[in-house]
Formats: structure tokens, C-alpha cells, sequence
């Protein structure tokens, strides 16, 4: 883990508060663009993120209408009007949904440079084991210990449970990235883990940050 | 001391077991010939690691348990545990379902652990739950019980549950092999229940009021595994084939599951563990593809749920 240049970090994020994430369609099909460039839309809500956001465009293909919602708040930007009405590939982009970050994301997105992360292997639902789950509440936040070999979190799809073992480096748990009921997507982070020398450093990044973030 | 002396294996049943497999095989695909024609040998063929090889047990603590021990013990010798063979125990005494919950086990029910290498693909391996649930319903219908499937693949009988099913995956520590372990637990003869499941478990035998061979049924069990894990293989390959096809083939697995099922139109609770954390009430509207759960919730708003558990509300 090398040590970053924060107050180039800083002053990147600071000039450019934003995160573009960028739309593609899943699957060929037919495109009708439901939203205008510049218009603000809204990610998910609910307890269990159940309430879809501002639905963006549908996807049509041999009368499987699929709407596309947005994931994140934002507001829309580059989109792709000369598409609307045509019938395009998997994976060709249509627009970009541009994020005002908050102070705890910027803290999140830097410290996703210097944690290990441990990825959703699969969309699922995960939840931790007993012990690490007993582990968790009963230490204090960030000295939970996981070593190479260890099940550290279950993956729950369809009744089917399979235990993740932990095969990075020695450390610790520092963020927790998903919630017991909600689905995560492949790919994902679940866990940022923390090599147990570089607590102190990670530390001092978040208090610089939340210190000097406006 | 070996696990072979701890718990004293039945090579008898084994052996009967085999050879009623054979049988249960032959019958299948004769059954299956009107609607797959010579297809169905096939099919079976590609289903007919169920059942390799036999590990039979009066009494097992658990049986997702001796199944690891008996990985690690075959790889610790230099040989991976053969996909397909097939745990049985006459009773567990410390048998568990999802969540740590209890799971009766005592004599005369089938209690199997089925070992397995992932072998579909890596989209398709949450449907390994609904194999068990249809071949599982198959089975009982044999017998002239009209059983139904509810999400995932809990079997029933008019809200009485007759079979369990848990999928565990499984790393080897010694050769990191990648294991399915499928847990079945079917009441086939066994009557008595505690009390607080009595009014929610019934058993063939209640329900029949005669006694089955239980080695029968596991075979026919295994058979309709089989069966099923041999089609969707062979829906695989053909998917693959018409892969850049405009019209892709319909998964036969899903439609079956469809036709047992009965929770389609359902009101339900749904949870991820829904008996201690209830989360929303919702009317299932059906499955999908990947046999994910469409739920209808109160504020018109549709949700896929790929993970949880449901109980019926009607």
C-alpha cells in the first residue's frame, strides 16, 4: 500500500466534486430515452432501497420491455440523443449520470485507494458469520482481526450458502460496505481491510479529510 | 482414528442402493421418451454422476459435516472426493437448516448429502436450489402425492411440509477444491414430530397411510436429480449454440418448476429470514429466468428478490 499525495487528492476533489457514472445498455435492443440531458434524477430509496429511481430510458427486445432506473442522484450529462428510437448493441453507452459527491464519499472513494477491498463474487445477499458477526459487536470498530483461510462473510443466492474465505493479507475490518438484507451486484465491495500497521495512517487520512472538507 | 471407525458405514444398503439406481435410470428414461425422444438417454447419461458412490450411516451428527470429512480425508490421500457421491444416514442427532435452525431427523426419514463440483454455468448455479425442489416434488408425486413447491424449494403438501433442501458451498482445505454440498431431508416414514412443528410437518406415510421402502425413494430421488441436472446441461449447450440467435430455447427447469410451484398469486411474507426477521408483506407474482422472485409489494412498486425466504399470508 503505498502512501498517497492527499492534498493532491484534496484539491482534485475539491476543484471536481463530481463522479460520473456512466450508463450502457445490459442487452441489445431497442432504446427509448425516458429522461433529458440536464435533467436532475434520483437513485433508489426505501429501507431496502426497494423504491427504483427516476426511471432513465427503456430497453425493448422481442417484447420484453425492460425500464432502466437510475442508481445514484445526479444529474444527466453527454446523452446520446441521435440514439433514441434505435436499435443498439449490449454495452453501447447512452449517457453519463454526473454525482455531486458528499464529504463521507470523497472519504470513501480515497480510502478505496489505500484499503484491500474484498469484492461480491456474485449478485447476492451477504451476511457474516456468527463469530465474526459476534466479533464485530463486541470489539471495538476497527480491531477486528481476519487472517488468510478464514470464512469472513456468506453468500446467500437462492438457498444457497456459500462461505467466503479470506485470502489476502493479514488485517483488519475497517468499512463495512454492504447491509445484511440488501442485494449487493457483482463486483462490488463487501469489506475494506486495513493491513494492521497502517491503521494509525489510514486514520489520519479520514480525520484531514473531514477536517478540511468543506 | 479414521471417520470409518467413528461411524460404521452400511456397505449392504450401498449396494442395494446401486443396483436400485440402475433401475429407477432405465424406467426414467423410458417415462421421458414421449416428450425427448432418444434425447432422453442422453439427458440421463449427462445426470448419472448422482449416485456414483455410497456413504451409508445408522447415525450421523450431521451430514453436511461427514461429507467434509470425507473430502478432506480422500484429498489428504491424493484423490478428490468423487462428484456425485451421495452421504445417507438412518438419523442425524444434530441436524441444522438455514440460519442454525433445528432440522428433526430421526429415523425413517431420507436424509441425504449430496457432493457435488459446480459444474453449470457461473449464471446458472443458483438453480442447483430448484433442481431439488422440482426432482424432489417428482418424486413424491410418484406415489400419487400431489405436492407443491414453494420459494425456493421447500415441498408441501396442503401446508404441511414434506422436504428441506440447503445448499452449501464448500473450499477444500487441501486441495481447494470447490464443492456443492446438497442437503435433502424428505419425511418419508417417519410419524413423529415435536410439537411445535406438528401442525406445519406431515410425512408419505401419514399422508398414504402406508409405509414406503426407503430405498426406493432415494433412488427415484436421485433419479429425478439426475434427471434434471442431466437437462440443464443439455439446455446449456443448446443456449450456447443459439447464443448470438435472435430466439434463444426456453429453460425447461424454470417451466417445470412453474408447474409444481404453487406460490405464483400468493400473498406472502418475504424475509431473508423471515421466521425471525420479517421484512415486507408482498403478493408473488412469479419467477424469473434465473428463478429470482417477482414481488408485488403494497406501494405497486415490483421487486426481483434472488435471495430470502417466504411464508404464505393466504
Amino acid at each position: 500500500m503505498s502512501e498517497l499525495d492527499l492534498d493532491r487528492l484534496l484539491i482534485h476533489y475539491r476543484e471536481n466534486p463530481y463522479e460520473d457514472f456512466v450508463v450502457e445498455t445490459p442487452n441489445t435492443g431497442w432504446v427509448r430515452f425516458m429522461a433529458d440531458d440536464g435533467m436532475k434524477v434520483e437513485g433508489p430509496k426505501g429501507t431496502w432501497q426497494h423504491i427504483p429511481g427516476t426511471l432513465l430510458y427503456v430497453l425493448e427486445r422481442e417484447r420484453n420491455r425492460i425500464p432502466v432506473h437510475a442508481h445514484i442522484n445526479g444529474t444527466i450529462s453527454d446523452l446520446q440523443v441521435d440514439l433514441n428510437g434505435k436499435f443498439v448493441e449490449a454495452n453501447t453507452y447512452l449517457m453519463s449520470v454526473r454525482h455531486p459527491m458528499t464529504k463521507d464519499e470523497v472519504i470513501d472513494k480515497i480510502l478505496k485507494q489505500v484499503l484491500v477491498t474484498f469484492n461480491a463474487p456474485e449478485r447476492a445477499k451477504y451476511f457474516f458469520p456468527p463469530e465474526i458477526t459476534y466479533k464485530l459487536e463486541k470489539k471495538k470498530h476497527g480491531t477486528v482481526l481476519v487472517r488468510p483461510g478464514e470464512e469472513i462473510i456468506i453468500m446467500s443466492l437462492m438457498k444457497r450458502d456459500t462461505p467466503l474465505i479470506y485470502n489476502g493479507e493479514p488485517g483488519i475490518i475497517h468499512t463495512v460496505y454492504f447491509q445484511p438484507n440488501i442485494t449487493v451486484n457483482q463486483g462490488e465491495p463487501l469489506l475494506g481491510i486495513c493491513p494492521p500497521g497502517k491503521l494509525n495512517y489510514i486514520r489520519k487520512i479520514v480525520q484531514k479529510i473531514q477536517n478540511e472538507w468543506a | 482414528m479414521g471417520i470409518d471407525s467413528i461411524y460404521p458405514r452400511e456397505h449392504p444398503r450401498e449396494e442395494r442402493l446401486l443396483g436400485l439406481l440402475e433401475g429407477c435410470r432405465e424406467a426414467e428414461v423410458l417415462t421421458r421418451r414421449s416428450k425427448w425422444g432418444d434425447e432422453s438417454g442422453v439427458i440421463m447419461r449427462r445426470g448419472a454422476d448422482i449416485g456414483r458412490e455410497f456413504f451409508c450411516y445408522p447415525c450421523l451428527d450431521r451430514g453436511m459435516r461427514q461429507a467434509r470429512e470425507l473430502i478432506e480425508t480422500g484429498e489428504k490421500k491424493g484423490s478428490a472426493f468423487i462428484a456425485g457421491g451421495v452421504v445417507i444416514a438412518r438419523e442425524m442427532e444434530k441436524s441444522r437448516g438455514r440460519f442454525d435452525r433445528l432440522w428433526y431427523a430421526p429415523s425413517g426419514g431420507a436424509w441425504l448429502t449430496l457432493v457435488l463440483n459446480p459444474a453449470f454455468l457461473p449464471e446458472n448455479r443458483q438453480l442447483y436450489s430448484l433442481i431439488l425442489g422440482v426432482a424432489c416434488c417428482e418424486a413424491i408425486r410418484h406415489y400419487g402425492v400431489e405436492a407443491n413447491i414453494k420459494w425456493v424449494n421447500d415441498v408441501h403438501f396442503h401446508g404441511q411440509k414434506l422436504a428441506g433442501m440447503l445448499i452449501e458451498g464448500y473450499t477444500s482445505r487441501t486441495l481447494g477444491e470447490e464443492y456443492l454440498l446438497l442437503g435433502i431431508g424428505v419425511n418419508v416414514n417417519n410419524t413423529s414430530f415435536p410439537e411445535y412443528l406438528r401442525p406445519m410437518a406431515g410425512s408419505l406415510r401419514e399422508i398414504l397411510g402406508k409405509e414406503l421402502s426407503l430405498e426406493d425413494f432415494i433412488a427415484l430421488l436421485l433419479t429425478k436429480i439426475g434427471w434434471h441436472i442431466g437437462l440443464m446441461a443439455h439446455f446449456e449447450q443448446r443456449y450456447l449454440e443459439a447464443f448470438y440467435e435472435p430466439m434463444k430455447p426456453a429453460n425447461p427447469l424454470i417451466e417445470q418448476w412453474k408447474l409444481y410451484s404453487d406460490t405464483p398469486g400468493r400473498r406472502v411474507l418475504y424475509g431473508t429470514n423471515v421466521y425471525d426477521e420479517p421484512l415486507f408483506a408482498a403478493t408473488a407474482v412469479d419467477i424469473d429466468h434465473t428463478g429470482a422472485i417477482i414481488l408485488q409489494r403494497e406501494e405497486g412498486i415490483t421487486v426481483r428478490e434472488v435471495s430470502g425466504e417466504i411464508i404464505y399470508l393466504n
